[in-house]
């Protein structure tokens, strides 16, 4: 009896060993790309194009906060006012035109006829107004919201906003992720959680299949956009290991990936996928804590941070720990795109270890000290702050460098406990990212404690302006504060590197990956 | 003529009575352990640094802002408060609800704990399939340098780490022959083998040494029973003689210790989930600990101390099935 069952145990071990021969023989039937290297870009259409992201999307939510792998799905699917095109520059998306007050204090906007939610309901001012409300009190980047004073919707196609100084960086905050439109009856019929589950979409794309944290999302090409998209069926994939990210790419699994390994490039098929680095607008930095409870005297007096910024071969950590695709920083302000952009580092940023030693030595810390270098574990970020280290070191300086999770960092930086932080500080424009580190309630000015009424008076003439030459020489005098002060360092542009299987500018992730670019017919005005 | 009485029926045997004296013991001891699981879960990850309000809004997020969300999950009460409301929640069947995505936790883990069950099972099934030759094998050899080999062999597989093997695993079966999916997972038996027979033999390279020394040992030292030399003399069949004689008196510290491995799989299964981008449970525990989801982190945990609990008394069940000289208790 019992031997019987140890056969018939066996035979189901037979049987299962079976089904694996099956799965082996199986394993080679997955559906390739539909898009190639050889559609030409004009005419490149894609059936299904498979995304791989390294996170789940746990949210929806324009106002939800949470990071890029959060906004990068929604933002094609969700409405807005202005949409970033692929070269980073917003364009007019549900609206048709736009009036301007002489005085540049009010803004008209009228939405384009006849616009739709993927579910046939007309897009209506008050949801603009309700995005902008949300966001509003949501208080993410709110600096970005600073100069609204009011939004209302007028009838059912105009919003009417009422400003407190100019803003020339206005169409920039509306065409951020966190102004995604979306119908404020179904979100106030339900609850705005229940409705983020399985929302409509006013954009290029929208939600087909998804469940909150899982792996997959599905979007469709929505029938109601007044574009049509060039991507019918867009998969979106989690592979949160990097390497197995690259390996999918190479086996043809997915067609996309946003973030690889930084070492991918030399690993690569060039024939069959096409690996790239984005350029993003955001600069790595060194920032001090400013604040009275931060305990080492050393970094508080602005000479030491002086010799630090001199003594770091910017060159080096972007070779060795960015493999070269990090440009060094000669400024604050990021480079791509930015017409302002104007060198304000000494020397370029170049490394001057003789006028660091002797800056150095004009404090009471000439023969060194130790100080904390917090640095969120991210790939490659802790082997950069090991290559700054290595360099204040040549000046008696000693950084104890200590990755930490990103819910560590930020606790420690909401908390004030720290000496110094390795980061980033990335927008969408440079007087916004300005505003960040050197403006009042800036996010970076918060986190580290700087206050100087100057540099916000600059920046908030600068952002009031539309005087091109008047903004770069405020922005310039900004920048040289900056320095001056150095309690933030400039270290290095922000990038990412990507892999792709077909023609650039179907669709792509645009820095800082935020925002998710799909090309349409016709495509976005100016676009 | 004498009376016969009929024995009292109300009354177990006293064997049947132990077993279920002990099968008691054993349910007080799980539910024990499940209670002080569900303790050290609520307290580690919040005495761990970090904040899910600050995890889920961002470092740059405005106070204003954090305070809402503070509000909103009730972390803004001190956390015996919490204790006693997750508690209540807890007697009521209810896990909470996920922070970062705001799903049911009973539905997040239904949705991933089979996934990972099924790698269990699966490599528990390849490991033993495996394991019991090979140790069967070495065991009867008479050729002096097999063991020799063997412990080799065994200590040089156990010393490669899982996530190596799990890459090199993939470039080979995945990327150079095409014969496992890199990506992706059909839930669903038989449908789910073409996901999992990968992530199951790259942890049996960590599983079958262990087992098959072990299963080596216990047969070595059964061959020199009296009982087997008498099966020898009597002439049974080869399969009767394996089984009953060999296997069957040599299997039980390989089932209490495979039961015990369980434990170590869960671990083994995130690092393997990760790499093969599965969705089981070990990938969500990882995401709700960096996102500091603590109602997540709590349910999963608890599930898992309950699960590795649960396998144990199994073990400890078979193998007293197996050898009744093994103590359940």
């Amino acid at each position: 009896m019992k031997d019987s069952a140890t056969i018939s145990g066996l035979l189901r071990f037979g049987i299962v060993a079976g089904y694996m021969a099956a799965g082996l023989t199986t394993a080679s039937a997955d559906p390739g790309p539909n898009c190639t290297l050889t559609i030409a870009v004009a005419s490149a259409s894609c059936g299904t194009i498979t995304l791989a992201i390294a996170a789940r999307t746990n949210s929806l939510d324009p106002a939800g906060g949470g990071p890029n792998t959060d906004y990068q799905p929604a933002y094609p699917q969700q409405g807005l006012i202005y949409r970033q095109d692929r070269n980073l520059v917003p364009q007019m998306d549900l609206i048709e035109a736009e009036a301007v007050s002489p005085n540049g204090l009010t803004i008209t906007q009228t939405l384009k006829k006849g616009v739709k939610y993927s579910d046939g309901a007309p897009v209506l001012a008050e949801d603009a107004v309700f995005a902008y409300t949300r966001w509003k009190a949501s208080g993410i980047s709110s600096a970005y919201v600073e100069k609204i004073v009011d939004a209302k919707a007028v009838g059912d196609d105009q919003i009417v906003w009422t400003l407190s100084t100019p803003y020339p960086d206005f169409k920039y905050a509306l065409s951020s992720q966190f102004m995604g439109i979306h119908p404020k009856k179904q979100i106030e019929a339900k609850t705005p959680a229940e409705y983020f589950k399985k929302p409509v979409s006013a954009g290029p794309l929208m939600l087909s299949e998804w469940i909150p944290g899982t792996d997959l999302m599905v979007l469709k090409a929505n029938p109601n956009y007044w574009g049509k998209p060039h991507v019918q069926e867009l998969r979106i994939v989690v592979i949160p290991d990097g390497t197995s990210r690259l390996l999918a790419l190479q086996q043809g699994a997915i067609d996309y990936v946003y973030t690889l390994p930084l070492n991918s490039k030399a690993q690569v098929d060039a024939a069959k996928v096409n690996v790239f680095a984005h350029a993003e607008p955001g600069t790595f930095m060194l920032a001090t804590n400013n604040y009275a409870g931060q305990p080492n005297n050393a970094l508080k007096d602005k000479r030491v941070r002086q010799a630090m910024s001199l003594v770091i071969d910017r060159k080096k950590m972007a070779t060795i720990a960015f493999f070269g695709i990090a440009e060094p920083a000669c400024a604050y302000a990021f480079k791509p795109g930015n017409p302002y952009f104007k060198c304000s580092l000494p020397n370029d940023g170049l490394p001057d270890v003789a006028a660091a030693k002797a800056k150095l030595a004009e404090t009471q810390w000439a023969r060194g000290f130790e100080f904390e270098m917090i640095v969120p574990a991210r790939p490659q970020w802790a082997e950069a702050a090991q290559v700054i280290a290595a360099d204040l070191a040549k000046i008696g300086i000693t950084a104890n460098v200590k990755p930490l999770p990103d819910a560590d960092i930020s606790t420690r930086i909401r908390a004030k406990n720290y000496e110094l932080v390795f980061f980033r500080n990335a927008a969408a424009t440079p007087i916004l990212q300005l505003q960040n580190w050197f403006a009042p309630g800036g996010a970076w000015s918060v986190n580290s404690g700087f206050a100087d009424p100057a540099a916000a008076a600059l920046l908030n003439e600068a952002g009031s302006s539309t005087d091109k030459a008047r903004i770069s020489e405020l922005l310039h005098k900004v920048e040289l504060m900056g320095v001056e002060d150095a309690s933030y360092i400039p270290l290095s542009s922000q990038f990412s590197l990507s892999g792709m299987r077909y023609v650039r500018g179907v669709m792509e992730a645009v820095s800082p990956g935020e925002w998710l670019f799909v090309k349409t017919t016709p495509p976005l005005p100016g676009g | 003529m004498e009376a016969v009485t009929t024995p009292e029926r109300t009354e177990a045997p006293p064997a049947r009575r132990e077993f279920l004296r002990r099968a008691a013991h054993r349910l007080a001891r799980a539910a024990g352990v499940a209670f002080w699981v569900m303790v050290i879960a609520f307290g580690l990850i919040r005495l761990a640094p970090g904040d899910p309000v600050l995890a889920r809004l961002g470092a740059e997020a405005a106070p204003a802002a954090i305070e809402k969300m503070r509000r909103d999950l009730r972390l803004d009460v001190d956390p015996v408060t919490q204790f006693a409301e997750y508690s209540w929640g807890l007697l009521h069947g209810r896990l909470g609800t996920s922070i970062e995505t705001q799903r049911d936790v009973m539905e997040i883990i239904m949705t991933s704990l089979p996934v990972t069950l099924w790698i269990i099972a699966i490599t528990i099934i390849m490991a033993m399939a495996m394991a019991v030759p090979l140790a069967l094998a070495v065991a009867m050899t008479r050729r002096a340098a097999v063991p020799y080999i063997f412990r080799a062999s065994t200590s040089v597989l156990l010393a490669i780490p899982t996530f190596f093997t799990a890459l090199i695993a993939l470039i080979v079966f995945g990327l150079h022959y095409g014969v496992a999916p890199i990506i992706g997972y059909e839930p669903g038996f038989p449908a789910n083998l073409r996901y999992l027979w990968l992530p199951a033999l790259v942890i049996c390279t960590h599983l079958v040494p262990v087992l098959s020394r072990v299963l080596h040992s216990s047969i070595v030292e059964t061959m020199g029973e009296e009982f087997v030399e008498t099966g020898v003399i009597r002439g049974v069949s080869r399969p009767r003689f394996y089984w009953f004689y060999l296997l069957k008196p040599s299997l039980a510290p390989t089932i209490v210790l495979l039961s015990y491995m369980v434990g170590v799989m869960i671990g083994s299964t995130v690092i393997i989930e990760t790499i093969f981008s599965l969705p089981g449970i070990g990938r969500s525990l990882v995401g709700a600990v960096i996102g500091r989801d603590y109602p997540l982190v709590q349910g999963i945990v608890l599930v898992f101390g309950i699960l590795v609990v649960a396998v144990s008394l199994i073990g400890d069940v078979l193998a007293n099935w197996l050898d009744p000289r093994v103590d359940m208790s």
